[in-house]
């Protein structure tokens, strides 16, 4: 009698301690945050800061420890490179965006800065987070938290990376340091669309993005499906007198000729508890809350380079990048994609049989990352060559109205330099480059194997004559082809 | 990407979808769809805002809308108004 007493009480224990475990919620947005909060310093026309004028982002990709380490290794070629007046190149990044593995450097550089790379090994490489994630997943107390249904494998991963490798730190610390403005993807379980984790993308979950911790975002970023389980926030009532973006407005206005930017104005319409398009009288009641949670999913899912934040930013009225060179302050934008993609050797073709359940969930999670990781490299592309485009133009047809002592033509603000260096492991000669190509995408790498990657991404640096050519103008030093008209992505 | 060119009888802040974006007289380039337009400070200028929709445009021959600047008596008075 007295043991089926005992164990009615510890069952009852653990039913109540498996109901009190919930993954922390992101806060309520009090009032409409307008400027503040997490996102990129604010512009004004007549007032150019001087940090724009050589505008220089990164793109982390995804691919674990993998990519983390080939990050390391691009930041610290950055770090030894010169560019004159004791300056390096790593002192000039403006914004860098990380998607999963990329996401802990990004986040990890954007929190402590250029020190931060001296300890990034000891904190985040070297370790095995696989294992000490094992571990906590066996610890009888998170076996009982595990049981809850709003607790799950993640929020340990969350909870480990906040206590040793982000050291509790929020976005509101990440804030402290306006530059480089990093910007942690996920992906929305719901429609697929790519997520940001700035305060412009928590306004429309009425949510403060400053309190919400950094490794959370980056365990959303690299929330790898079937593996972990995703991210939830609490999509919240926007705080009265929020009023949606008119990029959003407007953008919804026209399909047929933009979807891009139609599409993702739904996406950000979705975000919301209520549609404010729909009539007063088809909502639910405005007094009752609406309840709406937004799951988030690996980053690499809608982007696995990266690079989208950034062209975004580039597209968008809205976007930091669009502002700053409309309004000429730019006069160099260098792009840089750090990508780790692997190819390893296919074996699913070799085999008649029809792939198991275990290879199709693989392949699902996995074969969109790579053709989108294609698209948003050939749109920085062509963004790119337009723009140079523009300019060849204005600049000869001036040089023709000036020959007949007509006035010029109005041109735009300011004419761009344009650098896009993409480095990935294609790049590197045989057999380094079949050898990297088939890293796994985990959490544990050997100390050779990061050493290895760290090495790859400065000798990819080193190779890329684009890189070269920069380094050479930035050092005020004559570059190979300077100044030729035409020549794509010259970094003259 | 589109072209727009938004004219003034001086060099002015522009606004488009509510953040500055450039000056006056000067080829703006912008997504291809609908943007709403308008002038920083002071509000001496008619229209006050103006809708387009950018399609086809080129770094040459930029959408081109023009903003007339208003004798001092026929700047609208409001509360606010920094005129």
């Amino acid at each position: 009698m007295r043991r089926r007493a005992r164990l009615a009480v510890l069952v009852l224990c653990v039913v109540v301690a498996a109901g009190c475990a919930h993954y922390p919620l992101n806060a309520r947005l009090a009032a409409p945050s307008g400027s503040g909060g997490y996102r990129f310093p604010q512009m004004v026309v007549d007032r150019p800061d001087p940090a724009d004028e050589l505008f220089v982002c990164l793109s982390f990709s995804g691919g674990g420890t993998r990519a983390a380490a080939f990050a390391h290794g691009a930041l610290l070629r950055l770090r030894s490179t010169d560019i004159g007046r004791g300056r390096s190149l790593l002192d000039e990044v403006d914004c860098i965006a990380g998607i999963s593995g990329g996401a802990f450097m990004a986040a990890y550089y954007g929190l402590f800065g250029a020190a931060g790379l001296d300890t990034f090994d000891d904190r985040f490489l070297k370790r095995d987070l696989q294992v000490e994630l094992a571990r906590r997943v066996a610890n009888p107390v998170n076996l009982v938290r595990l049981a809850s249904p709003y607790f799950s494998r993640i929020d340990l991963a969350a909870e480990l990376y906040d206590e040793t490798v982000f050291g509790r730190r929020t976005f509101a610390d990440l804030a402290a340091r306006p530059r480089p403005f990093v910007i942690l993807h996920a992906t929305s379980m719901a429609n697929g669309a790519p997520f940001e984790f700035t305060q412009a993308e928590f306004d429309f979950l009425g949510s403060d993005l400053g309190s919400f911790p950094v490794a959370r975002a980056v365990a959303a970023s690299s929330a790898f499906p079937f593996l972990l389980s995703p991210v939830s926030l609490r999509s919240f009532d926007t705080p009265r007198g929020y009023e949606v973006p008119d990029d959003v407005t407007d953008g919804l206005e026209e399909r047929e000729l933009n979807p891009g930017r139609y599409y993702w104005a739904v996406q950000h319409i979705d975000l919301m508890t209520r549609d404010p398009r729909a009539p007063a009288a088809t909502t639910p009641d405005a007094k009752t809350p609406a309840e709406k949670w937004v799951h988030l999913l690996d980053g690499g899912l809608a982007d696995n380079i990266g690079l989208r934040s950034i062209l975004r930013a580039y597209d968008r009225t809205s976007g930091f990048l669009r502002q700053r060179i409309n309004a000429g302050h730019i006069k160099r934008f260098v792009l840089i994609a750090v990508n780790a993609r692997t190819d390893p050797p296919e074996t699913l073709s070799r085999r008649e049989a029809s792939p198991g359940i275990v290879d199709v969930f693989m392949k699902t999670a996995t074969v969109s990352m790579e053709t989108v990781s294609f698209d948003t490299i050939e749109h920085a592309l062509q963004r790119q060559s337009e723009r140079e485009q523009a300019q060849t133009n204005i600049r000869r047809c001036n040089e023709q109205l000036a020959k007949c002592g007509a006035p010029p033509f109005s041109g735009l603000a300011q004419e761009i330099r344009t650098c896009f260096i993409h480095i990935d492991f294609e790049g590197l000669p045989s057999p380094a480059r079949e050898e990297l190509l088939a890293y796994p995408t985990t959490f544990a790498l050997s100390e050779e194997q990061l050493r290895r990657l760290r090495e790859a991404a400065g000798a990819l640096l080193d190779s890329s004559e684009s890189f070269r050519q920069l380094v050479r103008v930035l050092r005020g030093e004559p570059g190979v082809g300077a100044g030729l008209e035409g020549v794509r992505g010259n970094c003259s | 990407m589109e072209f727009l060119l938004v004219i003034f009888d001086e060099s002015r802040e522009v606004r488009v979808g509510g953040v500055p974006q450039g000056k006056t007289n000067v080829v703006l380039q912008l997504e291809a769809g609908i943007h709403r337009v308008t002038l920083g400070p002071p509000n001496d200028f008619s229209p006050l805002e103006q809708k387009v929709r950018l399609a086809n445009t080129a770094a040459l021959d930029p959408y081109r809308i023009v903003f007339l600047k208003l004798p001092p008596a026929a700047i609208p008075h409001s509360p606010g108004n920094p005129v």
